[in-house]
C-alpha cells in the first residue's frame, strides 16, 4: 500500500515570528553571463516576498528568500506554485527545477498555489500571471534555478560563519550542509534562524550546475497529487465547498445576443430549493441549494426574449465566407524571391499542384465545465476559480467590485482541463454579477455542458489555399500559401489588457485600449501572428515562397485552443507537402529530408520517428496486412515533433467512412530541449495525440439560427477508450534550453492521419473533420 | 419524508425530492465531491458510481432507484488510509493528468474487474468506452487495467477491501 507523502493541500501552521527576509533586501545584485557561457548569479532579492502581501496571516514568521520558497519554523519548506495545474504536471516539474540547485529532495517541498501578485508574472506572456503557450517550464527554468542557487548560498554563508570556515569548503546535498575537514553538518532547518537573520556576504562566484551534474532534472520523480486524484480527494473549482454556500445557474437566451425583455420568476421561486431569481446581463440567475434544484427551476421561468441573434443563422454561409475570403489578396506576411509571373512561367515547365484545405470551429470541452465561486461581503471579496490566468482573475475582481487588492483573495484551484479556455474571465465576470445580488453568502456558479459548448472562445475556422510547383527533378521550386481565418488576439486583448496595464489605470481605459487593439486585429491592420503561425516557419528549402493572411470574421468569439494557429496550419502545410511528394512519386520521408538542411532539428525528429516506426523497411505500407501509414512534422512553441500514424484499412470500398479503418499505432518523436520530467513529456505527447485525433475525426462546432448545434458529447464527439491507438513516444534528449511541451504534440496528428488515409484509400482529405 | 440508502457501507438518510439524480445528492447534499459532473446526460461517465456493485451514471439515475440499496462512490472503494488494487494500479501506471475524469474511470474499471478478472480487449473497450478523458490518458488506463487484473488474479482477496 503506497501513500503519496507529497500530496499538496496541507495547510500552513502559524509559528513564532522570525525576522523577515525583507530586512535584508539591500543587496542589489545581478545575473551575468560570463564569456564561458556560465550563468553567474548575484543575490537579487528584489522579488523577495514580504509578510505584508495581504495574505490571511497564514505562515507569518516564515523565512522567504524569494517569491517561490518559504521555510517554516516547524521545518517544512513550501514551494509557491505560480502556474495553474491542469494536468501538465507543473506541480511536480517546477519544484524539481528549484530543488536541483537548492540541493534538496523535491519530495521535501510542499506545494501551495501562489496568490495573485505581479511578481509571479509569466515572462513568456508579457509578464501576465497566466499559464499557457507551453511556457511554464521554459519561462521558469533559469529563474527557479537562480532562486535555488541563491537560497543555497544564503545557507552556505550562514553555515560558514557559524562554523568559522570558508564557504567554498561547504558541501550541500539533499538538504544537508557539511564541512568535511571538521565533520560539521547541519540541515537547512537547523540553520534557518541564522540564515534569516544574517546579512549574506556577496559570493565570489555562484554558478548554476552544469547539466551533466543534474540529479533531479531529467529524471522521473514520483508524480504529485496522484493519490488525491485516484481517491476522489482532489478538489477542482467545481468542488469548492463553504459553509452556507449556495449554487447558481444562469438561464440563457435561446441564441446568443438576445436580451431578456421581461420575466416572471414567481413559479420558479415557489419551487423547493430555490432562494433567489433575478436578472443578470447574461440571462436570468437562479440561486438555490443544489445544482439540480436550480437547474430544474429553469423550466418554471417565463422569459420574454428580444433582439436578434449575434451568431450566424446558417452554417453553410459561414464556411462559404471563409472560401470567399480566400479570393481577397490579403496581407503578405512572408515573401522570398516571389513573383507571380515567375510562378506562371514555372507552371508551364514544372508541375503545379493546388489545394484548398478547410477546418472547422472547435470547442475546448474541458471536462470540468466552467464555474466560479464568489463570496462578496461588505468589505471584501473571496473567489475560488479554476483559472489559467490568476493575475487576470484578480484584476477582474478588482475592477468589478471596486475593492482594493488587499481586500480581495482569489484562490486558484486545480483545473479539470484547460487547453486555453480558462485564460478567459467571462465566467468570473458572470459569477460576480450573480454574487453582487447574493452578498455575504458564498455562491457557486456552475455551467452546464450545454452552457459550456455554447459559450466558448472557439478555435477559429480557417480556409487555406496552397499552390506549389515541382521541378522536373522533383524539387519544390515555389510555394504560395494563403490562409483565411479569424484573429484570436482580437478577442483576447480586451481580456488581457487589465493584466498588462498599471493597476492605477481606470478600468474604462484598459477596456478602451483593448477594444481599439481588437479592431486593429480584426481589420488586418495589425497582423495577428496566430492567424498564420506555422506557415512562414516551414523548414523546407523552397526557392520562391509567399505567405499571405486574410482576416475573416463572421462574429463568432474565438480564442486560444491548444496549439492555436498551428492546430490548423500544420494540417494544410503537411498535407500539401504530402500531396507534392505524391506528385513527385517520392517516399514522403525522403521527399521531406531532401528539402531539409543537414543540421535541421526537423531532420532529427523525422529520422527518430522513422526508426521507431520502422519506416524505412515499411514506408507508407507493409508493416502489417492492410496497414497504411502517414507522416508529418511540425515545430511550434520551440519544440519539433514528428509523427507516424498507422491505420488498418477495412474498406470495403475506397470511401472513408466510420468503420472503414482503425487507428492502430501512433509514433511520436519530440525534441523539446532539456527535459525536466520525461514521463510528463510522454504523457503530454500521448494526450496531445488523442486530443488531435478527436479534432481530426469528429471535432466541429456549427451554428444554426444563432445557436451552437453540438452542445453535448453526443453531438460533439471525442475519441473514446475503444478507439484510442497505441502511442509510442521517443524523446530526443538534449541540454538545450527547455521548450514547450503541452501543445506541440497536437499539430502533426491531423495531417499524419490524413496522409495515412490517402495511402489506404486513394482519397485525399482536405476538409476536417473526417466524419 | 427521509429517503434512506447505504452509502459506502454506512446508512444515510436525506430529505429531498426522490427524482433528484444521485450525483447531486452526493455532491451538493452529502458533500462527497469525488463523483464529478461533466455532461448531465450520461455521455461522459465522470459521474460513475456503483449501485449494488454495478456501474451507473449517477447524473441521470434518480435517488428513488437507490432507496434501500447500496451505493458505492470513489470515496468508498477502500477503507480510509488504504487504496483499492485498481487505485494503486492507476498510481503505478501514472494515469491521471488533470484527473477530473478519473473517479469515473476507476469506478468503471473496478466494476469490470469485480466480475471479470481476465477481461479481453473487447470486454475492456465495452466497459470503458462510456468514460471520456479529455486529457487523453486512455493508453495508460489500458496499462493500469492490465496491471490491476494481473494483481487481482494473483491475490483475489485484495479486491475485497
Amino acid at each position: 500500500m503506497t501513500l503519496d507523502p507529497t500530496d499538496p493541500g496541507r495547510k500552513g501552521v502559524q509559528g513564532p515570528a522570525i525576522i523577515s527576509r525583507r530586512n535584508f533586501l539591500d543587496q542589489g545584485m545581478r545575473v551575468s553571463l560570463s564569456a564561458a557561457g556560465v550563468l553567474t548569479v548575484g543575490l537579487d532579492l528584489t522579488s523577495c516576498a514580504s509578510l505584508a502581501h495581504g495574505r490571511s496571516g497564514e505562515g507569518r514568521g516564515a523565512f522567504e528568500p524569494n517569491a517561490w520558497l518559504r521555510f517554516l519554523p516547524d521545518g517544512r519548506v513550501i514551494f509557491m506554485l505560480d502556474r495553474a495545474e491542469m494536468g501538465q504536471g507543473v506541480i511536480a516539474s517546477l519544484p524539481i527545477i528549484l530543488a536541483e540547485e537548492l540541493e534538496l529532495d523535491p519530495a521535501q517541498l510542499e506545494v501551495e498555489f501562489a496568490p495573485a501578485d505581479r511578481k509571479y508574472g509569466n515572462p513568456e506572456v508579457m509578464n501576465i500571471q497566466m499559464t499557457g503557450g507551453s511556457s511554464s517550464v521554459k519561462g521558469a527554468f533559469t529563474t527557479l534555478r537562480e532562486a535555488g542557487a541563491q537560497t543555497r548560498w544564503l545557507f552556505v554563508d550562514a553555515a560558514a560563519k557559524a562554523w568559522g570556515v570558508a564557504p567554498e569548503a561547504i558541501q550541500v546535498r539533499d538538504g544537508m550542509l557539511s564541512h568535511q575537514p571538521t565533520g560539521r553538518s547541519a540541515s537547512y532547518s537547523e540553520l534557518l534562524i541564522r540564515a534569516a537573520r544574517t546579512k549574506p556576504r556577496e559570493p565570489s562566484s555562484l554558478k548554476l550546475k552544469d547539466p551533466s551534474q543534474f540529479r533531479r532534472i531529467g529524471i522521473d520523480a514520483p508524480a504529485r497529487g496522484l493519490l488525491a486524484k485516484v481517491t476522489g480527494q482532489a478538489k477542482y473549482g467545481i468542488d469548492t465547498k463553504n459553509p452556507n454556500q449556495l449554487v447558481a445557474i444562469v438561464a440563457r437566451p435561446p441564441a446568443a445576443g438576445l436580451k431578456c425583455k421581461n420575466f416572471d420568476g414567481a413559479a420558479a421561486l415557489g419551487l423547493n430549493g430555490v432562494r433567489q431569481v433575478f436578472q443578470v446581463p447574461s440571462g436570468i440567475a437562479i440561486v438555490g441549494s443544489t445544482y439540480w434544484h436550480v437547474r430544474r427551476a429553469v423550466d418554471a421561468l417565463k422569459i420574454l426574449w428580444e433582439g436578434s441573434p449575434t451568431l450566424p443563422k446558417v452554417h453553410a454561409d459561414i464556411e462559404q465566407g471563409f472560401l470567399e475570403a480566400l479570393k481577397e489578396n490579403g496581407k503578405v506576411v512572408k515573401e522570398e524571391a516571389w513573383s507571380e509571373d515567375d510562378f506562371t512561367a514555372l507552371g508551364k515547365v514544372g508541375k503545379v499542384i493546388e489545394a484548398v484545405y478547410e477546418v472547422p470551429y472547435l470547442a475546448h470541452a474541458t471536462l470540468e465545465p466552467q464555474n466560479c465561486t464568489v463570496l462578496w461581503s461588505e468589505f471584501a471579496c473571496e473567489v475560488w476559480v479554476p483559472t489559467q490566468a490568476l493575475g487576470l482573475a484578480h484584476e477582474v475582481v478588482r475592477r468589478v467590485t471596486g475593492l482594493r487588492s488587499e481586500h480581495i483573495k482569489v484562490h486558484s484551484t486545480l483545473l479539470g482541463g484547460g487547453f486555453g479556455r480558462r485564460l478567459y474571465q467571462d465566467f468570473v465576470v458572470e459569477a460576480l454579477t450573480v454574487a453582487e445580488q447574493v452578498r455575504g453568502v458564498p455562491v457557486k456558479l456552475v455551467w452546464s455542458r450545454e452552457d459550456d459548448q455554447s459559450n466558448d472562445y472557439y478555435r477559429p475556422a480557417a480556409a487555406h489555399q496552397v499552390r506549389g510547383c515541382l521541378t522536373a527533378d522533383q524539387r519544390i521550386l515555389a510555394y504560395d500559401h494563403k490562409v483565411a481565418t479569424s484573429s484570436v488576439l482580437s478577442d483576447a486583448l480586451p481580456v488581457w489588457l487589465p493584466g498588462l496595464t498599471p493597476t492605477f489605470f481606470p478600468p474604462g481605459l484598459s477596456l478602451g485600449l483593448g477594444g481599439l487593439a481588437a479592431r486593429g486585429f480584426k481589420s488586418g491592420l495589425l497582423a495577428d501572428d496566430t492567424s498564420f503561425e506555422g506557415i512562414p516557419s516551414l523548414p523546407y528549402k523552397i526557392e520562391r515562397l509567399r505567405v499571405r493572411s486574410v482576416q475573416c470574421d463572421p462574429g463568432i468569439p474565438v480564442g486560444f485552443w491548444r496549439s492555436v494557429g498551428h492546430s490548423h496550419s500544420a494540417f494544410a502545410v503537411e498535407s500539401f507537402i504530402d500531396e507534392l511528394a505524391v506528385a513527385a512519386k517520392q517516399d514522403p520521408l525522403a521527399f521531406r529530408l531532401a528539402h531539409l538542411a543537414p543540421d535541421s532539428a526537423y531532420r532529427r525528429v523525422l529520422e527518430a520517428v522513422a526508426e521507431v516506426a520502422g519506416w524505412r523497411t515499411s514506408p507508407t505500407a507493409g508493416i502489417a496486412p492492410n496497414v497504411f501509414r502517414g507522416l508529418a512534422v511540425h515545430s511550434c512553441f520551440g519544440s519539433c515533433v514528428a509523427q507516424v500514424v498507422d491505420v488498418e484499412w477495412a474498406g470495403p470500398s475506397r470511401e472513408i467512412v466510420e468503420g472503414s479503418f482503425r487507428i492502430r499505432d501512433v509514433f511520436v518523436a519530440v525534441d523539446c530541449g532539456q527535459v525536466v520530467q520525461p514521463d510528463t513529456v510522454r504523457a503530454q505527447m500521448e494526450g496531445s495525440v488523442i486530443f488531435g485525433l478527436s479534432a481530426a475525426l469528429y471535432g466541429k462546432i456549427s451554428f444554426v439560427e444563432g445557436r451552437v448545434l453540438q452542445d453535448n458529447f453526443d453531438t460533439y464527439r471525442l475519441l473514446r477508450y475503444g478507439q484510442s491507438p497505441n502511442i509510442r513516444v521517443i524523446l530526443l534528449a538534449s541540454h538545450e534550453r527547455p521548450q514547450g511541451v503541452g501543445e506541440p504534440g497536437v499539430p502533426p496528428v491531423a495531417p499524419a492521419l490524413a496522409n495515412a488515409l490517402f495511402r489506404a484509400s486513394g482519397n485525399r482529405i482536405r476538409k476536417l473533420p473526417i466524419f | 419524508m427521509p429517503l434512506s440508502f447505504e452509502l459506502n457501507g454506512k446508512p444515510v438518510s436525506v430529505e429531498v425530492e426522490s427524482d433528484i439524480p444521485i450525483l447531486w445528492v452526493l455532491r451538493d447534499i452529502l458533500g462527497l465531491t469525488g463523483s464529478k459532473f461533466g455532461c448531465g446526460k450520461a455521455q461522459c461517465g465522470a459521474c460513475t458510481v456503483h449501485l449494488n456493485g454495478a456501474p451507473i451514471r449517477s447524473c441521470i439515475t434518480p435517488l428513488s432507484a437507490a432507496v434501500g440499496q447500496k451505493v458505492t462512490t470513489i470515496e468508498g472503494l477502500a477503507a480510509p488510509g488504504n487504496v483499492h488494487v485498481v487505485q494503486q494500479a492507476w498510481i503505478d501506471a501514472k494515469v491521471p493528468q488533470c484527473g477530473y475524469c478519473q473517479s469515473g474511470q476507476i469506478m468503471a474499471a473496478v466494476a469490470l474487474l469485480s466480475t471479470n478478472q481476465a477481461p479481453s480487449a473487447e470486454d475492456i473497450d465495452a466497459a470503458m468506452s462510456g468514460n471520456l478523458c479529455r486529457c487523453g490518458t486512455y493508453p495508460r488506463i489500458r496499462s493500469a487495467i492490465g496491471i490491476a487484473a494481473q494483481r487481482l488474479r494473483a491475490a483475489p482477496k485484495e479486491a475485497r477491501r
